[in-house]
């Protein structure tokens, strides 16, 4: 559940900011549309906006001294929230790269880069790992589950084989 | 009936292989987030076609079964729920395996699951021709209430700041609002994104709000459990399943009762397990003495969701069986194998071939027994897996669950947007927003919204029509009682105690 959170910070503001700017797209998409089709999104964006002013409000009014809980200073973010943004970085990457090079291959890189990044031992361990990981998702999803992934050349052939 | 009941007992012990070989995997195939025992039933329909009818119905009501047990087993130790009817499991069982206690949520949630589909399919078994009535008198109107039920949760879960709750239960709203409306088919928010058309898709955010950001948290420290309660958990032999054993016999009135919620839930066709285990935990935390334990590791909470969406199985079967009418996908799967069997769906079900009709209920029942004695003493090994570090962990729940967010619809895009839920759950839980909140919103709100705008469109755009049907004007009290009535109890109880 959330944090008893009693005072406000400015980070506070990215979730009702993120809400309000998809209430106001949503409103632009459904002007026009008759009432019925607006009455369930549309009230919606209007209560989200409300909220987002009412967290204005509360920021203002019970602003954090020392800002700890939300998100600090924008420039100590990176440093904060490291090992978030490069998981996210390598996710991301791994996403973009398993159409091109298919799953197993793409798994085997995203788990040795992610490993190896979270410091989890001499470079034969994080090979184990890796390969251990990807043969179980291998197995697990595309030869018994029968999952349709974009995969290589090779693996392509062996779950023919299987 | 008992004839009847025994009858289909007997032809049973003909095929009961079939039984633990369902419940296994269907236990098996819940555990692995974005599969559903949908999925598995229909890879698996050239199998069962080839059955004889009632030993397909008895294999696939075992594995429909196990499925919702075997959704618990990664929300408890990762909170990966393995299902969408195990993500309110993830609200306290999670915490519970945080607090060196996996072992026990796990015998709870095991436990739960069986008692709670025990009893329901026993109800089943007495009452199934008179229960189908209840599907007649179940319209728009009344769905949108219960769904409120499961909405309402929103207020409750806020944790310490109301106005953060709402934010993020009206954001979750909005998010689950967006794609193809549900009258004049025209897209809403979709960035021009045809994928988003058919609505923000489940499983990927069901996915990144509670796994991927997880992962991404779980990476800050070296073990899920906490520093503190880790050499105790290692040390433990068979006490947590014990205590567990002891909590769920203990707190038998909480089962009975989440299981009936789901099994209500059931009957009604399109429900689904999801809105059954959520209204269930939403009433139990009304409820409950110890409202402020709830989402930090109450048993209750796991009870609650557990026993609700196997309570649901069972019920959910009801109108196939009476009417012919499948309640979700699994029973739908069903239909096609009677089908193709040529058996007589519906009322003449019951006068033509009875003993097919009871013998899956019978069937469920016997799986229900098997899942107690298979799936307790899991407990103990299961909970071992929260123990591997969480630099293996991560990568390896990241690299399955974007799998499990690709299978449900086959686009590689929603691997993205299982992405972009997980950054939001990150952001949501370092801000102080729950992240649950937000869940409840993107799943309850496109059905909340479709029965609203049905029952608007019966009374032609009047909204008294939402109070004009005695069923749904006793949900409305029902459900306005849930929410002012425990606050009042707690008032009274506080004034006592002053005194």
């Amino acid at each position: 559940m959330a944090n008893k959170t009693k005072q406000w910070s400015a980070g506070d503001l990215f979730i009702p900011g993120l809400g309000m700017a998809l209430a106001v797209y949503y409103l632009y998409t459904v002007r026009g549309l008759a009432p019925l089709a607006q009455l369930y999104g549309g009230g919606l964006s209007l209560i989200c906006i409300a909220l987002f002013l009412a967290a204005v409000i509360m920021v203002i009014r019970h602003r954090k001294n020392d800002s700890a809980g939300g998100f600090k200073k924008l420039n100590s973010l990176a440093a904060v929230h490291k090992k978030f943004i490069v998981m996210t970085v390598l996710t991301a990457l791994f996403i973009v790269i398993i159409p091109i090079i298919g799953y197993p291959l793409a798994s085997v890189l995203f788990v040795a880069s992610t490993t190896i990044f979270l410091k989890y031992g001499n470079p034969l361990r994080v090979m184990k790992v890796s390969v251990i990981v990807t043969l179980v998702g291998f197995v697990l999803f595309i030869i018994f589950l029968n999952v349709d992934l974009p995969l290589d050349a090779v693996t392509e052939k062996l779950k023919g084989v299987l | 009936m008992w004839e009847m009941t025994l009858a289909s007992l007997n032809e049973i012990l003909g095929y009961w292989w079939l039984i633990p070989l369902g419940v296994g995997l269907g236990i098996f195939v819940g555990a692995v987030p974005g599969f559903s025992s949908t999925n598995v039933l229909i890879i698996l329909l050239p199998f069962t076609l080839g059955m004889e009818s009632g030993a397909g119905m008895a294999f696939m009501a075992s594995l429909y079964s196990g499925s919702h047990m075997g959704g618990s087993i990664p929300a408890v130790l990762f909170n990966v729920p393995g299902t969408g009817a195990a993500a309110a499991t993830c609200f306290d069982g999670y915490p519970m395996t945080q607090q060196g206690r996996g072992q026990e949520a796990l015998a709870i949630a095991f436990a739960a699951s069986a008692i709670g589909g025990l009893f329901t399919t026993m109800i089943t078994l007495g009452a199934l021709p008179y229960l189908s009535k209840m599907v007649y008198y179940f319209g728009s109107i009344e769905n949108f209430v219960i769904i409120l039920f499961g909405v309402a949760l929103i207020a409750q879960i806020t944790g310490g700041s109301m106005l953060k709750g709402l934010i993020a239960g009206m954001f979750g709203l909005l998010l689950g609002a967006v794609g193809y409306d549900h009258v004049y088919s025209v897209p809403r928010a979709t960035f021009g994104l045809v994928y988003l058309f058919d609505g923000m898709p489940r499983v990927p955010a069901i996915v990144g709000l509670f796994a991927i950001s997880e992962a991404f948290s779980m990476v800050e420290k070296n073990m899920i459990i906490d520093a503190s309660k880790l050499s105790d958990a290692l040390k433990e032999g068979w006490q947590g399943t014990k205590r567990g054993l002891v909590i769920t016999l203990k707190k038998m009135g909480a089962v009975i009762r989440s299981s009936l919620i789901g099994f209500v839930v059931g009957i009604i066709p399109g429900a689904g397990a999801t809105i059954g285990s959520f209204v269930s935990y939403q009433q139990a935390m009304s409820f409950s003495k110890d409202k402020e334990q709830f989402g930090k590791g109450a048993p209750e909470g796991v009870i609650a969701s557990e026993a609700a969406n196997n309570g649901l199985t069972s019920g959910s079967l009801i109108p196939l069986l009476t009417l012919g009418i499948p309640g979700g996908g699994t029973a739908a799967v069903m239909l096609v194998v009677l089908q193709a069997h040529g058996v007589p769906i519906g009322p003449r079900l019951f006068q033509v071939m009875p003993q097919l009709a009871y013998g899956v209920v019978v069937a469920m029942l016997v799986a229900y027994i098997v899942m107690i004695i298979m799936g307790v003493p899991l407990a103990k090994s299961l909970a071992k897996m929260s123990f591997f570090p969480t630099k293996v962990l991560a990568p390896a729940i990241i690299s399955f669950t974007l799998i499990g967010s690709f299978v449900a619809r086959g686009y590689l895009f929603d691997m993205w947007i299982a992405l972009f839920f997980g950054v939001l759950g990150y952001i949501l839980k370092r801000t102080g927003y729950s992240p649950h909140a937000v869940l409840l919103g993107v799943i309850l709100g496109p059905l909340a919204e479709q029965y609203f705008l049905r029952a608007l469109l019966l009374g032609n755009g009047n909204p008294a029509i939402l109070f004009s049907r005695p069923l749904g004007n006793f949900l409305w009290v029902l459900l306005v009682l849930s929410m002012v009535l425990p606050a009042l109890l707690a008032r009274f109880r506080n004034r006592k105690t002053v005194q």
